[in-house]
């Protein structure tokens, strides 16, 4: 899509100003519905951009393929001078003091931002039904969550409310709501993109990645976003001077999939069983080779993440105490409240932060408390590895591996809330890739219903280049069945 | 299940306020999610190496250098916070 529009603007067909407009009316319409933004920038500094780069077209410059092409950021990533909420209330008057480095990295390539998505808050969720500010909507069917934690990314792609979108992903949240919504959404290899202006969660874990409609769209945006980066020591240097949008050769005869059984329990929806059979059929019609394979320690992976992510939540989220950052709470007769600085926090948190949030920093301080680290924290460690040499393993036989991305497609709005385990399990076919730092993307591969299915394709540490080729061939096939029919 | 006085304790360690009935409904959820996790425990002998290098596949040192900061950036910085004295971020009394 991004290149189709990229192409209109070089033409003249439409201009910057127009597109940007076009999709303003579209959030102005729709937005009340769905609840994809909390934060929307200025119209005027919006349109400012957009002109610049109508102004290099009549110029006859060449412009890059991002230029003038309007998106969206999730609220845990920091755009210069606007509001940045993460969806809690103790960030409600916080603005971004600097870009994020993928921020500026977009800048520099001219895209247009429109807003900043909702979330759950502080990326703690599974539907983006834990932020502080609104219940964001799935577009398939406003009855159902959009997935989480990243659902207003997702959401705002999926009902055409920005042409591409960027989240955050630490167990799942950007493949989860990508698949629940009907879009690519990619989590890239751990060290890919720099973390710097992205509110840690779990940073061992944390990695920015992309919203968008088509697989070549996040190789664009990919593309431009990764690299090394001063700011942030594990953000690797990029070895190739090819564009990812430059590896779609449609070609995988020969590639080796892999497909794990341990991702395919009796709890899966049948539908979603029969989608990825269709695509297994699929890919195998293009020439690639399936291999059955085995990761053992999967099962573990849920255990290992619900102790490590909260381990690492609890440390990240002790800044935000109403005095570094947040706001100090208010007593109701309008005096800063606590007698002394230990009552200012226990206050400030209590009344900023929410429920989720609460469990696992509490989950988190016990399994690092005296006496408890080992039997949590070391061991959830030691498992880790394991769950990565699973991978190491299983990548000297197979090139990718395909999975589905959710057990279940998008469920109803409230199902799941009162009950947080329920929830977390959402996530476990995605916390693999987390844990193990690898690079996934979910890719649509059918319908139950009319709510989507998204299939996951995971490959080695940075090859993003052989993931996304295979998930473009897979998505051009289903292109040409849809089109025969 | 994780007794009343873990939980307060916990909470403190945590540095969150919690009511009566919060407390319970921790107490619920957090013996929930720990019995969950309790799986681990079936690994019980297992030596791993290297489990430090899980992820960290580079670390790119930056140069020693101090980062310039526009005013710009120093202004937003002291507008994010609660209270401020002479450019600086006012807090409680500690001791």
């Amino acid at each position: 899509m991004i290149r189709q529009l990229h192409q209109q603007l070089v033409e003249g067909k439409i201009t910057a100003e127009a597109l940007a407009l076009e999709y303003l009316s579209r959030i102005e319409k729709n937005d009340k519905e769905i609840g994809a933004y909390l934060t929307l920038l200025e119209k005027e500094g919006i349109l400012e951009r957009a002109r610049q780069v109508d102004t290099k077209i009549a110029r006859g410059e060449e412009i890059d393929l991002l230029e003038g092409i309007p998106g969206a950021i999730k609220d845990n990533i920091l755009v210069e001078g606007v509001r940045a909420t993460a969806g809690s209330k103790i960030l409600e008057n916080y603005t971004a003091p600097h870009d994020a480095t993928v921020v500026t990295r977009l800048k520099e390539a001219g895209a247009v931002f429109l807003g900043k998505t909702n979330m759950d808050e502080f990326a703690m969720g599974s539907s983006t039904e834990n932020s502080a500010y609104q219940v964001t909507k799935n577009p398939r069917d406003i009855t159902r969550v959009p997935g989480g934690s990243s659902g207003g990314s997702a959401a705002a792609v999926a009902s055409g409310m920005a042409v591409w979108s960027l989240g955050s992903d630490t167990g799942g949240s950007i493949r989860q709501p990508a698949a629940f919504c009907g879009i690519v959404g990619l989590k890239p290899t751990y060290g890919r993109v720099s973390r710097s202006g992205l509110m840690a969660m779990a940073s061992s874990l944390d990695q920015i990645g992309t919203f968008t409609e088509s697989v070549e769209d996040a190789a664009i945006l990919l593309s431009r976003i990764a690299g090394e980066d001063p700011m942030d020591n594990t953000a690797a240097p990029t070895l190739t001077n090819k564009s990812f949008e430059d590896e779609l050769i449609g070609d995988i005869k020969g590639v080796r999939i892999g497909i794990p059984e341990e991702y395919m329990s009796d709890s899966i929806d049948p539908s979603i069983r029969e989608a990825l059979q269709a695509a297994k059929k699929n890919l195998e019609s293009l020439g690639a080779v399936l291999v059955p394979v085995s990761l053992p320690h999967t099962k573990m992976a849920l255990a290992v993440y619900y102790v490590l992510m909260p381990a690492e939540v609890s440390s990240n989220i002790a800044r935000l105490d109403g005095i570094r950052f947040g706001v100090t709470h208010t007593d109701t007769d309008g005096q800063k409240s606590g007698d002394s600085l230990l009552d200012t926090y226990l206050k400030n948190r209590e009344h900023g932060l929410g429920k989720e949030v609460k469990r696992r920093v509490m989950l988190g301080t016990y399994a690092l408390s005296s006496g408890y680290y080992d039997a949590y924290y070391g061991k959830a460690d030691r498992v880790r590895a394991l769950i990565r040499q699973d991978f190491e393993e299983v990548f000297k036989t197979v090139d990718v591996l395909f999975t589905p991305t959710t057990p279940e497609v998008a469920f109803p709005v409230g199902e799941k809330t009162t009950d947080p385990l329920t929830m977390y399990l959402s996530d476990i076919y995605t916390v693999t890739a987390n844990l193990a730092g690898v690079p996934a993307l979910s890719l649509p591969i059918g319908d139950k219903d009319g709510l989507p299915i998204g299939g996951q394709f995971l490959s080695k540490w940075f090859d993003e280049e052989g993931l996304l080729r295979v998930a473009h061939a897979l998505e051009q096939k289903q292109e040409e069945i849809k089109k025969a029919k | 299940m994780l007794d009343a006085q873990t939980v307060e304790h916990i909470a403190h360690l945590a540095r969150i306020g919690i009511t009566e009935e919060e407390r319970t409904q921790y107490q619920g959820d957090l013996t929930r999610i720990l019995d969950f996790v309790d799986e681990l425990k079936a690994f019980e002998n297992i030596e791993v190496k290297n489990t430090e290098s899980a992820l960290i596949r580079y670390a790119v040192p930056r140069t020693d250098t101090a980062l310039i900061h526009d005013g710009k950036e120093r202004e937003r910085i002291l507008e994010n916070m609660p209270e401020v004295a002479e450019g600086a971020l006012k807090v409680r009394q500690v001791l």
